[in-house]
């Protein structure tokens, strides 16, 4: 393999691994944007979708797309519960409650999976793992190809949903002026109960795509939390598109990094560029309005 | 009112420091000495959330940083004085807590508290990940027992004293830093650091002194627990202590410093005689954290004195009303 066909693997590579980001960065961002409130269990529900999916087809032998679907309503509903039960009853009072209430809901949610799962790592039995695209010397998996189609389709669903639907106007009102929504007669706190439970779903999405292209664990929250928020920093609060740049860019950048230097520090790559961005341009890329 | 208090505070101390001489071994023992470490960390932890007013996921880092600044240092060196590890560990601490603190006061919210996120994530990638320096995930292994002076820490009730005194202190620097002029400061930066610093307060400077005292004291916790487990691993960085110390804060009440200790009482009684499995251990918790929350936003000390709070209120309102005396306020409370 030359060294140009080296680069490309990795580029791509890159892609793939950042698409599964800005899936589960969106729904973070749609979160963060709309109800100014950090999901710090935004991981966890990251983990749930790829277990039950995984559940679903191991033990239930649903066929893929099917358990995908129960578990996406699945964590989309446990989503709309947590909204309900701890974040709606703490979101007036300050945000350090809802920081900390969300922490420990991670911490439940983890273990519970922990008690009925396991420890032991398991793999989203997808039927797309074996096969492989060979395009010259370069060959991407169908698994791969699914997940950046799935994310562009999904992205481009969630655009248009956002700029030109009666719903996305409602989201509009109440990320920007959620008094001034109330006043006009929109259900303010629907309109987030469905930002929660959506944002939630978008997390286990991820969590199933790219679950099928590694092994799952259910200790695997705290790493993707952290890419959501490295790439929602990096991003932009509240800016969808500036997200899918970011995912992206961190995905290449730490392709790049593994490729060519060690995968040991992949980590640490995140974290740096995440410390600079606040403390340089704590906005992000595009972030600054809301919801754009 | 105070008074009684200040009585019933130094009678529990008085019998907690002759405790084992009432011949106390055993899990009871083990209990009251991870209490104590639990005490020590959530109290250095409210320094953060209740007198900063910041929600900070660093303070188990700085544990970690102090107990692997002692077991580095003892495990090159078995010859090396106690108070010389020490003092390396404070100066350490102190440093990491400038660095991080000096970055992360900048910013406010839900910013600081993903920085203090990130930065103990560098430094746990590091500990991960260097292994010539940090042991790697195997972490440092063959601290060997305390000594101090001549004196062997060879049976865990030496370990129960030093960690008596060390929250003593905890609670003393913490008292004294929040006391005068230097906790007038720390205080109105918290409430209204606008204000604050109209009139002339520094408020970046008492928020990074509070940083900096709340991570020499935790790092001091560290090296404390290095040495009574006997090793060091990564798993310091972890969520367990994260979560475990900000339930206790929380359920005790924030910005109380007795209530974190109370919250760690009970939390770490609770884990060491109900033994479950450690993941409903961290179920319950969680669960109570969010249940604590919800329902006692201000935790079990700020419930309590609350109560008193207004029973004192109610006879003073009646007090000073005309034509009240003693023996018809009775009667209205009863």
């Amino acid at each position: 393999m030359n060294g140009f066909v080296y680069f490309l693997q990795e580029i791509i590579n890159g892609v793939v691994a950042g698409m599964g980001y800005a899936v589960v960065a969106v729904g973070m961002n749609l979160i963060l944007g709309t109800m100014k409130v950090i999901n710090f269990a935004h991981g966890s529900f990251y983990m749930l979708g790829a277990f039950v999916a995984a559940a679903m087809i191991s033990v239930m032998h649903l066929p893929y797309w099917m358990a995908t679907i129960v578990a996406l309503l699945f964590v989309g509903l446990v989503g709309v519960l947590s909204d309900i039960s701890i974040v709606r009853q703490l979101r007036e009072k300050d945000e350090m409650s809802v920081m900390i209430a969300t922490l420990g809901l991670s911490t439940l949610i983890t273990n519970v999976a922990q008690l009925i799962f396991g420890a032991n790592p398991e793999q989203v039995g997808s039927p797309y793992q074996q096969s492989v695209i060979a395009m010259g010397q370069i060959r991407v998996s169908v698994q791969n190809t699914l997940v950046v189609g799935v994310g562009v389709l999904l992205l481009i669903v969630m655009y248009f949903v956002i700029n030109r639907t009666k719903i996305g106007f409602k989201l509009h009102a109440t990320a920007q002026n959620s008094e001034g929504a109330r006043l006009n007669g929109i259900n303010v706190k629907l309109v987030y109960t469905i930002t929660f439970g959506v944002g939630c779903a978008l997390a286990a999405l991820s969590g199933i795509l790219v679950g099928s292209t590694t092994t799952i664990f259910t200790s695997m929250g705290s790493s993707a939390l952290i890419t959501s928020f490295i790439v929602v920093v990096l991003g932009g609060m509240g800016s969808i598109t500036g997200t899918i740049l970011a995912a992206l860019i961190l995905g290449v950048l730490q392709a790049m990094v593994a490729g060519y230097l060690s995968g040991t520090y992949l980590d640490l790559v995140g974290y740096i560029i995440m410390v600079v961005i606040l403390l340089i341009r704590p906005q992000g890329l595009m972030g600054g309005r809301p919801l754009s | 009112m105070k008074k009684i208090s200040r009585i019933i505070a130094w009678v529990v101390v008085l019998c907690l420091a002759l405790l084992p001489l009432l011949g106390v071994n055993g899990l009871l023992l083990q209990t009251l000495i991870m209490i104590g470490v639990f005490a020590g960390l959530s109290m250095a932890t409210d320094l953060i959330i209740g007198y900063i007013g910041e929600l900070s996921f660093g303070q188990p880092a700085f544990f970690a940083v102090g107990a692997y600044t002692a077991a580095k240092l003892v495990t090159t060196n078995p010859q090396m004085s106690f108070f010389v590890i020490l003092l390396v560990s404070i100066v350490v601490t102190a440093v990491f807590g400038v660095i991080i603190g000096g970055i992360s006061l900048r910013l406010q919210g839900p910013f600081f508290a993903m920085l203090t996120f990130g930065m103990s994530g560098i430094l746990a990638t590091l500990a991960n990940n260097w292994s010539s320096f940090t042991g790697g995930s195997n972490g440092l292994p063959g601290i060997p027992p305390l000594q101090i002076g001549g004196l062997m820490f060879t049976k865990p009730v030496y370990y129960w004293y030093f960690i008596f005194v060390l929250c003593l202190i905890v609670y003393a620097v913490s008292r004294i830093l929040l006391s005068g002029r230097t906790g007038r400061a720390i205080l109105s930066s918290r409430d209204n650091s606008g204000l604050a610093s109209a009139l002339g307060i520094n408020v970046f400077r008492y928020k990074l002194l509070t940083f900096v005292v709340s991570s020499i004291l935790s790092g001091l916790i560290g090296v404390f627990y290095a040495y009574y487990i006997g090793y060091v691993s990564p798993d310091l960085f972890g969520i367990y202590f994260l979560q475990m110390t900000l339930s206790m804060v929380v359920i005790g009440g924030k910005g109380t410093l007795i209530g974190p200790v109370i919250g760690s009482v009970i939390l770490t009684s609770a884990s060491n005689y109900i033994q479950l499995k450690p993941e409903w251990n961290l179920i319950i918790f969680g669960l109570v954290t969010i249940l604590a929350l919800i329902f006692f936003p201000k935790g079990i000390v700020s419930a309590f004195t609350h109560i008193v709070e207004r029973r004192n209120h109610k006879t003073d309102e009646l007090k000073s009303m005309e034509g009240y005396d003693d023996t018809e306020v009775r009667t209205v409370n009863g």
